[in-house]
């Protein structure tokens, strides 16, 4: 564990050093991380200029959701995206054999060594709007209902996760699936709203299905004491049972990679 | 024109070959389909600023008709190209580079066609009141209005792709384009639910013509002497985008051979 925490110090210290060097992109990051929350808060002053509650949330608590959706869009584009190029990349080139060859667990080192730090921005933005909302609510969230979130919102990263690895996977068959990426960026996108506004069957395919709903409505539902605690054994349930599925599928995956020499 | 017919061809073929990856590109349309939901929900309690359910459904079907027929992403591989230098070989070859980012932003209409018809086919035939266009004149029309507002959206991020030969990242510059034309073209919302105020500024913008007018043709709700009036601003536009574009060409043509490629 240590030795792995030790390897992506490094990683991490030589990605960012490699991105220092282009400090213009840092500031547009800067400047594109506030940018998306005011498009989607003029979307969402639109619909609330036609009503005063969007399935039962009202301006304030949406605006929650959005932040939650912030912080996973972050965490997805600092390190998850990164790493779905890098891994078709190889696999493409026939690569991943260098990968596969270093003395460290090859799944671990193929799926979250590179980053994109500049994109640590979106949470903090997210952590804003988050903070923002609770606070034009002037909702103080107890002691029990942050100890809830702090369940929530790992086990919201592990699912993201899992899900980008059950994808990263399928690029041993289907070798072009940048688009892939696409894709879920649509299904994310439902995570944009509480997930009450959508008709109940889609409600359940956020569900259960695409585990959206626990990314972006739970955590925030848990924040405003909205939700009962059962959910959070939920949560957890669902991240560890996607995370070992997604393990699992990447080992049996992986026995399809037909590498350049070999 | 023997070139330009083979650049297209050329094109076309990678179309085919990636045929998989257009249908995901016609899946990822879905964020209006998301606003659509929304607004359903919103409208259960009764119409909203006169929209009642099937008027949004007539609404955002519409736009993603044309959201398919214009919308592009040929940035992507200009900025790569202007970065790796693929430029000069696009320079030395008998015509205008321009040419083949056109030829890649039309290559993929055909089979988004094949998809799009039949889609539309069965909605004007299942969703009752749906009131779309259904006359020739006003389909000719539409056509007319998506040449047009693909003019408009092709010449604003060929300019843009070329901002390259001053800024490393015009990708970045490209999403700040993407979050005026969400909002403002009618892609997301309805223009007419929008605040007055917002509405009048949104009035003088030319994204209004890349996606609000087309979806009105094709939803009845602009008529006569207004269409052929709106034809004619698109056209304005496009010839005023061309101007900034041939400016930035030939600027940025002799910064590129004055670093020497």
């Amino acid at each position: 564990m240590r030795r792995h925490l030790r390897i992506l110090y490094i990683y991490y210290r030589a990605s960012l050093l490699g991105q220092l060097e282009y400090r213009a992109n840092f500031g547009t990051s800067f400047v594109l991380s506030l940018l998306w929350p005011c498009w989607i808060l003029s979307l969402l002053s639109v619909f609330f200029y036609h009503t005063s509650n969007l399935g039962g949330w009202s301006f304030y608590e949406a605006m929650l959701v959005l932040g939650m959706y912030d912080i996973f869009i972050g965490v997805q584009e600092t390190i998850l995206a990164p790493n779905l190029q890098q891994v078709t990349e190889h696999i493409q080139k026939g690569t991943l054999d260098f990968v596969l060859l270093k003395p460290a667990n090859g799944q671990f080192l193929a799926t979250i060594t590179s980053c994109n730090l500049p994109r640590l921005f979106d949470v903090a933005t997210g952590f804003g709007l988050v903070v923002y909302g609770l606070y034009r609510l002037g909702h103080i969230p107890s002691l029990m209902e942050l100890a809830a979130f702090a369940v929530m919102l790992p086990a919201g990263m592990v699912i993201v996760y899992s899900v980008w690895l059950l994808t990263t996977s399928m690029a041993f068959w289907f070798v072009r699936i940048d688009n892939f990426g696409e894709l879920f960026y649509a299904l994310y996108e439902t995570g944009r709203f509480p997930v009450t506004v959508y008709r109940p069957w889609l409600r359940l395919i956020l569900t259960y299905i695409v585990p959206i709903a626990f990314l972006t409505t739970f955590p925030a539902a848990t924040l405003l004491g909205k939700i009962s605690p059962w959910f959070v054994v939920g949560s957890a349930t669902v991240a560890g049972v996607l995370f070992y599925a997604s393990h699992r599928f990447w080992n049996y995956a992986i026995r399809f990679y037909s590498s350049a020499s070999s | 024109m023997r070139k330009y017919f083979a650049e297209f061809r050329a094109c076309w073929n990678l179309v085919i070959e990636y045929r998989l990856q257009v249908f995901i590109w016609i899946l990822t349309i879905v964020l209006p389909l998301i606003m659509l939901a929304v607004w359903l929900s919103i409208a259960e309690g009764g119409p909203v600023a006169g929209y009642d359910r099937t008027r949004f459904i007539a609404y955002y079907l519409a736009a993603l008709i044309v959201r398919n027929m214009t919308g592009m992403w040929f940035i992507w591989e200009m900025d790569s190209d202007m970065r790796l230098g693929n430029l000069s070989f696009r320079l030395l070859k008998p015509m205008n580079p321009i040419v083949h980012y056109m030829a890649i932003a039309t290559s993929s209409r055909p089979i988004r066609l094949l998809i799009l018809i039949p889609m539309a086919i069965v909605a004007v035939s299942w969703v009752p009141g749906l009131n779309w266009a259904t006359d020739p004149l006003s389909l000719l029309l539409f056509v007319l209005s998506l040449v047009g507002a693909w003019s408009i959206l092709f010449l604003m991020q060929y300019t843009i792709g070329l901002t390259a030969f001053w800024i490393t990242r015009p990708l970045s510059v490209n999403d700040a384009w993407f979050f005026l034309y969400s909002l403002t073209s009618g892609y997301l919302m309805p223009l007419d639910l929008f605040p007055p105020a917002i509405r009048v500024v949104l009035d003088y913008l030319p994204f209004r013509y890349t996606m609000s007018f087309p979806v009105a043709i094709l939803t009845n709700r602009v008529e006569g002497l207004a269409i052929l009036q709106g034809i004619a601003m698109q056209w304005i536009w496009v010839l005023a985008i061309y101007g900034v574009y041939r400016l930035v060409w030939k600027r940025g043509l002799r910064r590129y051979s004055a670093v020497g490629a």
